[in-house]
């Protein structure tokens, strides 16, 4: 078996009376491409708030690379090598692209030197085709093309476990297949993914792997077709119904045909 | 041909070389004309540089950081009374009450710094005056301590002058502050542009734009807000001791909120996202102001109104001129227009302003049975003019009047380049363009 990148272990989290996450473990081994889904409120982007430290989980351990990060603050979990992307992007609007690539490579290392982070950065852009927007600002790009911007800005910080909040979420299916192609190619390389959806479509088609949340717990851990036959995920999504119903997509075949 | 930065860089140092031999204006050049500087024009020029510090390092604090503060005057009113108090008790002498009133501002910035850490923008600015208004309050009251509202008295920044062997100045000479005042500000907005420039001025700016995403890319928020808090206060407290005993009293006046509103005008005209275009902000609104608080013609008054009004007028005429007429203006073109509606409209002001001016005075009397004063005091007004400047900067040109002006002339030529790169590459443009 492969290196444990990352480790969960009872994860919990309360807000005053509503457990938010509750006893989730789940270990992500090697360059894993996971899906985590679950219908709004499930508490997907709470266990990503505490898996990247915006959070202080109530009770339960993340060890990430075999070092403990509960508890650590965001930055050092960052500089750890845990990347995380937001559900809406976050860009630094005011900022160029390339001085946005440059804030996680310059803070990943306190003494990186100007020229050699801007090289990389450059490299990164060149990855993703993106260098002619270099000198432009964030706030001009489109939806889509901050969502690379996200993606890039991740890269310099050369994390382990990549985890992305909704990485297709309004994006331009082009664009889409392009980002669904840097990630293989990034995942190809060793880091380890986490794609965060409610859109069952896409995530059912991409990953090897499914995380299903519900209410806060994790109810079904497996490949797809394990989880697609999961009995408590068919409730949790379409409560009675048949199992028919469930989604069977070929999201290419769908984007050629221009649906999505 | 010359890029547009080399022309801004030389026009820069021979500014920095006038101001230098500014106070020998007169060994160097006999023939200048008598009364263009004496005592009075060294001490305008020392406060502006004074209040070009305060405003440099205020954009370091709203434009890059992001952090919306009134706290500025409070510090420099700090390290005013610690010198002060500081000379009045113990006996110290200037230097050491300057670098203890500077250590003070930097304690106190670091204090106020960590407790404002979880308040964003509306909420920071409410704090920061009231620390600023509660300090005043303090230094009103504790008479005993620092006189409070008559002021400390200080002593002058050289209590025995200054005597250089070759030459030398007495304590109330303003040649020695000048050049003083002058360095400072050469050196503290030198090494705030120098911060601004290194992974500092880049994460404070992520800071400004997201602080969560700027801590998930690997950013020690709390350390960096707190030290731009540290650094900000101990260089405007080190001006305000140097400039308490430059004017060698301090008063809780000082701390007024208009001061402070005077600095944010200074940034915000200047550009909020430049230090040096900030600082030279503020010399130019300060030297404007001291030259506004005189009594003006009124005639002269109208003409300047006039000039506004025709300038406007005939730009928006020539604007319509050539949408009728089917040309896109070019923005050089665009330049061109507004510099020549100025000068005829100018040209026209002077012209009619006085008939003007005396129409409106007589129908003035017909109604009110006085006639308009030939002067008018300006020292309210100019505050008006400057409160209005501030409103429709920051509505209109949020980048403030000076700073986009630096910057196209710096970066003349770049923007074509870019145009040029993003056609070549294309691609994405295209896909994108659906979307």
């Amino acid at each position: 078996m492969s290196e444990i990148h990352l480790q969960v272990k009872n994860l919990t989290k309360d807000f005053g009376g509503l457990r938010a996450v509750n006893n989730v473990s789940f270990e992500v081994h090697g360059p894993e491409l996971i899906g985590m889904i679950g219908p709004n409120g499930a508490g997907k982007t709470t266990v990503t708030n505490l898996l990247d430290g915006a959070l202080a989980p109530s009770s339960g351990t993340i060890y990430l690379n075999g070092q403990r990060i509960d508890g650590n603050k965001p930055y050092q979990i960052a500089r750890a090598g845990l990347g995380r992307t937001f559900q809406v992007t976050r860009s630094f609007r005011r900022m160029t692209v390339l001085e946005n690539m440059m804030v996680p490579g310059m803070a990943l290392h306190t003494t990186a030197n100007r020229k050699e982070v801007e090289k990389r950065a450059w490299e990164v852009l060149e990855f993703l085709t993106f260098e002619h927007l270099a000198h432009d600002y964030a706030r001009s790009l489109s939806g889509g093309q901050q969502k690379l911007l996200e993606l890039g800005r991740l890269l310099m910080l050369n994390p382990n476990v990549i985890i992305l909040d909704e990485p297709f979420a309004g994006v331009h299916p082009k664009l889409m297949e392009k980002i669904y192609e840097y990630i293989s190619t990034v995942n190809a390389q060793g880091k380890a993914f986490i794609l965060i959806s409610h859109d069952m479509d896409t995530i059912f088609a991409l990953s090897k792997r499914l995380l299903v949340l519900n209410f806060g717990s994790l109810i079904a851990d497996g490949n797809p077709e394990e989880v697609r036959h999961n009995p408590d995920v068919i409730e949790a999504y379409l409560g009675e119904e048949d199992e028919d119903d469930m989604p069977v997509v070929d999201v290419y075949h769908m984007v050629e045909e221009g649906d999505i | 041909m010359i890029k547009g930065k080399t022309i801004l860089q030389i026009v820069g140092l021979l500014c920095l070389i006038i101001l230098a031999l500014l106070p020998f204006a007169y060994d160097i050049f006999p023939f200048l004309p008598p009364g263009l500087v004496n005592n009075y024009t060294l001490h305008i020029l020392i406060i502006s540089f004074y209040y070009a510090v305060l405003a440099s390092s205020w954009a370091l604090l709203m434009g890059y950081a992001g952090q919306f503060s009134f706290a500025h005057m409070a510090f420099v009113g700090l390290a005013g009374y610690t010198t002060g108090m500081m000379g009045k008790f113990w006996g110290t002498g200037p230097l050491t009450g300057i670098i203890a009133g500077t250590i003070m501002a930097g304690i106190f910035g670091l204090i106020v710094g960590l407790l404002v850490l979880r308040l964003r923008s509306t909420y920071l600015a409410l704090f920061t005056i009231a620390f600023a208004e509660i300090l005043r309050f303090v230094t009103n009251a504790e008479i005993y301590y620092t006189g409070g509202g008559n002021g400390l008295q200080m002593a002058p920044l050289l209590p025995n002058g200054l005597d250089l062997g070759f030459i030398s100045f007495d304590s109330v000479n303003k040649i020695p502050p000048y050049f003083i005042m002058f360095a400072l500000m050469l050196i503290l907005v030198a090494f705030m542009s120098w911060l601004a420039s290194t992974r500092f001025g880049l994460f404070l700016r992520a800071i400004r734009e997201d602080e969560e995403a700027a801590a998930a890319m690997g950013v020690n928020v709390v350390r960096y807000k707190v030290l731009v808090f540290v650094i900000t206060s101990m260089v405007v407290g080190l001006v305000g001791g140097v400039r308490a005993h430059y004017i060698t009293i301090i008063s809780p006046n000082d701390m007024i909120i208009l001061w402070m509103s005077l600095v944010i005008t200074m940034s915000v005209l200047g550009g909020i996202e430049s230090l040096v275009a900030s600082a030279i902000g503020g010399i130019v609104i300060f030297v404007t102001l001291e030259y506004l608080k005189t009594n003006f013609a009124t005639t002269s008054i109208m003409t300047v109104a006039l000039t506004l009004i025709f300038g406007l007028i005939l730009y928006q005429l020539g604007i319509y001129a050539a949408k009728r007429s089917g040309t896109v203006l070019k923005n050089k073109q665009k330049t061109m227009l507004s510099v020549s509606s100025a000068i005829v409209s100018l040209g026209i002001s002077m012209v009619v302003a006085g008939p003007i001016t005396t129409g409106i005075s007589n129908a003035y009397y017909d109604i009110f049975g006085s006639l308009l004063p030939d002067q008018i005091d300006m020292s309210d007004w100019r505050l008006v003019i400057f409160g209005l400047a501030l409103m429709l900067t920051l509505r209109f040109y949020q980048n403030g009047l000076l700073y986009p002006i630096l910057q196209r002339i710096s970066r003349a030529g770049h923007l074509a380049e870019t145009v040029a790169k993003r056609d070549a590459a294309g691609v994405m443009t295209e896909a994108e363009a659906g979307s």
